[in-house]
């Protein structure tokens, strides 16, 4: 499905909290793992993700530290700050209401 | 496509982010290598990374203040220092030895001299800053804001309007000896022109004009105007060297 461009520019910092909130993650793996738990429906642009992490990153919302992952090769892993964690909270909060009232004014045919 | 394409790719985007530095640079070349690297399909990668343009517009725009701040910082520095080497000159062509005391001293016109030099200085960075391509209209006016309180500084602190109004006139007869098509001839009739709007400023004043004099003061704003560019040149190597930023980059 494609979806609206400002629907996934607005949903793309809260899916990196989310995802980096359960554990620390490096770039690829976070696109991967939000494909696959999207069922392929959430398929943005790889190169997108890059300024959202340096930005974030730059907030203090995420700390990236160079590590060596169970391949062997060395990759950028982000972990959530205490200030990003409850950026992730807020977030997470924020989107349930909304899809609750989206949900209300739709119908549930749409949700 | 193949490893070289990735290869220019990532290139491309460090080089045009505007990063100012050299660390967070090194960082995202590494980042996106080791992305390319875990995609393992260099073709299908490149297909699925996305609009080049549209990511080094997004990461242009997470640094952006860095940038600004390097570049002011940048042009701070190189206007003071041509402002600096531009009063130099001028102490040079105004010592004088001699007089009632025999010694060293600084002659009377060395005031007006270092505040003529200085407000040309002024005028002539503003104008190559709005000669610069591509015009960045906001980056512009908020430069010209920059000089133009500079201006003012220096003009309350030793010059009056008059000063000023001379100044710039001195600036406007040497752009119009520049715009001449003889290269070689330029400069010369640069100091000719020069002197004689002196020589014509201080005409009516009895004995005020010493063509010897008038020629070295001629002389020293002429040099003043042709250290601007080697200053600059010097500050955007300095900055280079610091920072190892694209050279010729900035504003």
């Amino acid at each position: 499905m494609n979806f609206d461009r400002e629907f996934l520019t607005g949903s793309l910092g809260t899916v990196i909290l989310a995802l980096v909130g359960e554990r620390p993650m490096y770039g690829y793996e976070m696109l991967q793992e939000s494909q696959r738990r999207s069922g392929n429906r959430l398929l943005m642009k790889e190169g997108t993700l890059y300024p959202a992490l340096h930005q974030m990153e730059r907030a203090g919302l995420l700390a990236g530290e160079w590590r060596r992952g169970e391949s062997g090769r060395a990759r950028k892993y982000y972990r959530l700050t205490p200030k990003g964690r409850r950026q992730a909270q807020s977030k997470r909060r924020q989107w349930q209401a909304i899809a609750a009232a989206m949900r209300g004014i739709l119908g549930d045919q749409h949700g | 496509m193949d490893e070289r394409d990735v290869e220019a790719l990532l290139t491309r985007i460090v080089r045009e982010s505007r990063i100012p530095w050299r660390r967070a640079r090194a960082d995202l070349r590494r980042e996106l290598a080791s992305h390319f690297e875990a995609a393992g399909d260099a073709r299908a990668a490149l297909r699925a990374f996305g609009d080049e343009a549209e990511l080094i517009e997004e990461l242009r725009r997470v640094y952006r203040r860095d940038w600004i701040a390097v570049n002011v910082a940048k042009l701070l520095v190189g206007s003071c220092a041509a402002l600096a080497v531009a009063i130099a000159l001028q102490l040079l062509v105004n010592l004088r030895f001699g007089g009632t005391t025999s010694t060293w001293h600084l002659s009377a016109g060395f005031r007006m001299s270092a505040v003529t030099a200085g407000v040309m200085v002024l005028c002539l960075i503003t104008a190559w800053g709005f000669a610069q391509r591509p015009f960045e209209s906001a980056w512009a006016s908020g430069a010209l804001a920059l000089r133009l309180g500079l201006a003012a500084l220096a003009l309350l602190l030793y010059a009056s309007g008059g000063m000023v109004l001379w100044s710039v006139s001195l600036v406007a007869l040497g752009a119009l000896c520049h715009r001449l098509r003889w290269r070689q001839v330029r400069w010369p009739l640069t100091v000719l022109a020069f002197a004689l709007a002196i020589g014509a400023l201080h005409g009516p004043q009895p004995g005020a004009v010493d063509f010897r004099q008038t020629l070295l003061a001629s002389a020293g704003l002429a040099a003043a105007w042709l250290s601007i560019p080697v200053v600059f040149r010097g500050v955007e190597l300095l900055f280079a060297a610091c920072f190892d930023l694209p050279q010729g980059e900035s504003p």
